[in-house]
């Protein structure tokens, strides 16, 4: 089964003067399929925590594994590439271009490539974006759209690549009650319909009702790990 | 299990309402995306049993009742094997409960609270390895009481209690077959081998059973002492009141039964008009104590030197509690009789 395993990861800071540790030993593996929210107060290594995940950082101990793949010491490239395959990112904020469309703002994520998109590709844009209720918007631009909608556009944009991580940090923070739900509730419905690893960061109380598995981080260390039993 | 500090439970206390909300939302989140199999048709009052089960945790936080909360874990169980929806279904409350504590409430509290709800989950496969256990029917008169009485056949269940009635006496057979062919049905019903117009059918016969036991038993006044029966308020478990009233009178006694739980007021009020020498309290759902304790305190208040006699599951659960409040709890019909010869005469 597809995973990603941290397998005693910690993390040490240098602060000018003394290394200090962030993140403290932790193991942790997750499977397609599950929401996992990750909370804890600022300044508890949640952040660090979801970059090592990202492979945007690299862990000072301990080994990262991609579907039992070790991938704590590959190079950035590597790192870049696996990421551009395997992960999505949604941040609090969207993050879209303005000036380009809705449709261009998710293609974007292949576009980095450099390669010209495939009609495929498009196809695969446009039935997200419909999934997510955003097909009259699709020839819109970021700025006539609504906050809510813009999120749901990030998400798109994540999902596009078809990738098997989500990773979304905060991704209700800037977003009213409604459209906070409604966002929780596509990561939802794509955690369990897509089989996806979809990982929460937040400590906004709406997003604890949509987890599968509630992880709660202090002082860089997992205090606990609730998540739940079905046969 | 470990116990429960006084912070942690007023902090549960305090959060409760904004604890439930998020539970509920959980529920219907899980309900939209039902991963558990044959949840539908259950989602539109699974939000009550996660109320109900917020109640108990409420009482049993606040008075540490531990084992309270083992014991009615067993009507969950119950319940939602009867529905099919077996372990998912106990687990989806639990977890939905044990997620909101972790997500909502600051630590260490949280963690207090989860750690109680953690061993309780651990101990379920033991628990409903126990209640597999349990044989419905042992009795063949229970057993016979029971299909007559879900017959609905009022005038062949009566002949049976009269025949019966010529090898025991009254009070015997209200110990030893009504309330053993109370719990079979109780069982019955929890397993889902019983429909619900059955045990309405059973409840609604049992009631004229009892009327008819009484009216050819009872003797002349033999206490000269008046009784107030009534459940703890919320409680809808009459029919252990009925049974106990007709228990009493059989035994002498005149009294007075109030049924079904009305609230505290209302119960001081009777207090207030019959001037009972006891009042006679029938507890079943240890999530009604606070109701409870608020009638007692309320009686007490005006009525100190009134002796107040508790009885039935929660009663027992919560017998030390119930106790400081200068109560006397009582396990059995019989030991309500025998604490009020002693306590009255």
């Amino acid at each position: 089964m597809s995973n990603l395993r941290l397998k005693n990861i910690a993390k040490d800071f240098y602060d000018g003067r003394n290394l200090r540790r962030v993140l403290y030993q932790t193991n942790l593996t997750f499977y397609p399929g599950e929401l996992v929210v990750l909370s804890g107060p600022s300044g508890s290594g949640k952040t660090t925590l979801l970059s090592i995940m990202g492979l945007v950082l690299k862990p000072t101990e301990g080994a990262v594994y991609l579907n039992e793949r070790d991938i704590t010491n590959i190079s950035d490239n590597q790192a870049a590439d696996l990421r551009f395959k395997n992960y999505g990112f949604i941040f609090q904020q969207h993050m879209l271009i303005d000036g380009l469309t809705v449709l261009d703002n998710v293609l974007i994520a292949f576009a980095v490539q450099g390669k010209k998109i495939r009609n495929d590709q498009k196809n695969r844009a446009y039935q997200i974006l419909e999934k997510l209720g955003l097909k009259e918007a699709i020839n819109m631009q970021p700025l006539s759209l609504s906050g809510g909608m813009k999120q749901r556009v990030s998400i798109a944009r994540a999902l596009v690549k078809d990738p098997l991580i989500l990773l979304c940090d905060e991704p209700t923070a800037s977003l009213d009650a409604e459209n906070g739900i409604t966002v929780m509730r596509i990561l939802k419905r794509t955690a369990i319909e897509e089989r996806k690893i979809v990982i929460v960061v937040s400590h906004d109380s709406r997003v604890f009702p949509f987890a599968d598995r509630l992880i709660k981080i202090e002082n860089g260390q997992i205090v606990s790990d609730t998540r739940e039993h079905y046969t | 299990m470990p116990g429960i500090s006084q912070s942690a439970s007023e902090l549960f206390r305090e959060e409760y309402e904004n604890l439930l909300a998020l539970v509920l939302r959980r529920i219907s989140t899980e309900c939209e995306h039902h991963k558990i199999e044959n949840i539908k048709p259950h989602c539109p009052f699974l939000s009550d049993y996660v109320r109900e089960f917020g109640r108990l945790l409420l009482i049993v936080f606040k008075y540490n009742l531990k084992e309270a909360l083992k014991d009615e874990i067993r009507w969950y169980i119950n319940l939602f094997y009867s529905k099919n929806l077996g372990l998912n279904g106990i687990n989806l409350i639990i977890d939905s409960w044990l997620m909101t504590i972790q997500g909502w409430l600051k630590s260490p509290e949280c963690n207090e609270l989860s750690a109680l709800l953690i061993e309780l989950k651990d101990e379920i496969p033991s628990i409903i390895e126990k209640l597999k256990k349990i044989e419905v029917i042992t009795d063949k008169n229970v057993s016979e009481l029971v299909k007559l009485l879900i017959s609905g056949e009022s005038d062949r269940t009566k002949s049976f209690i009269k025949e019966i009635l010529n090898t025991k006496t009254a009070d015997e057979l209200i110990t030893n077959l009504i309330i053993p062919t109370l719990e079979t049905i109780g069982l019955l019903w929890e397993k889902n081998e019983l429909e619900i117009f059955e045990e309405h059918l059973a409840t609604m016969n049992m009631k004229e059973i009892l009327q008819y036991i009484t009216f050819l038993s009872v003797p002349k006044k033999i206490h000269d002492k008046n009784l107030l029966i009534s459940c703890v308020p919320n409680d809808e478990h009459d029919l252990i009141a009925t049974a106990l009233a007709s228990y009493l009178q059989i035994k002498g006694w005149m009294l007075k039964n109030l049924g079904r739980g009305l609230p505290p007021e209302q119960i001081l009020k009777a207090v207030k008009r019959f001037n009972p020498q006891a009042l006679i309290l029938v507890f079943t759902m240890i999530s009604r104590l606070e109701g409870t304790l608020d009638t007692i305190s309320l009686v007490k208040r005006e009525f100190p030197s009134l002796s107040i006699i508790i009885g039935g599951r929660g009663a027992i659960l919560a017998g030390s509690v119930l106790a400081e409040k200068g109560c006397i709890v009582v396990n059995s019909f019989n030991e309500c009789n025998e604490t009020l010869l002693s306590k009255l005469n």
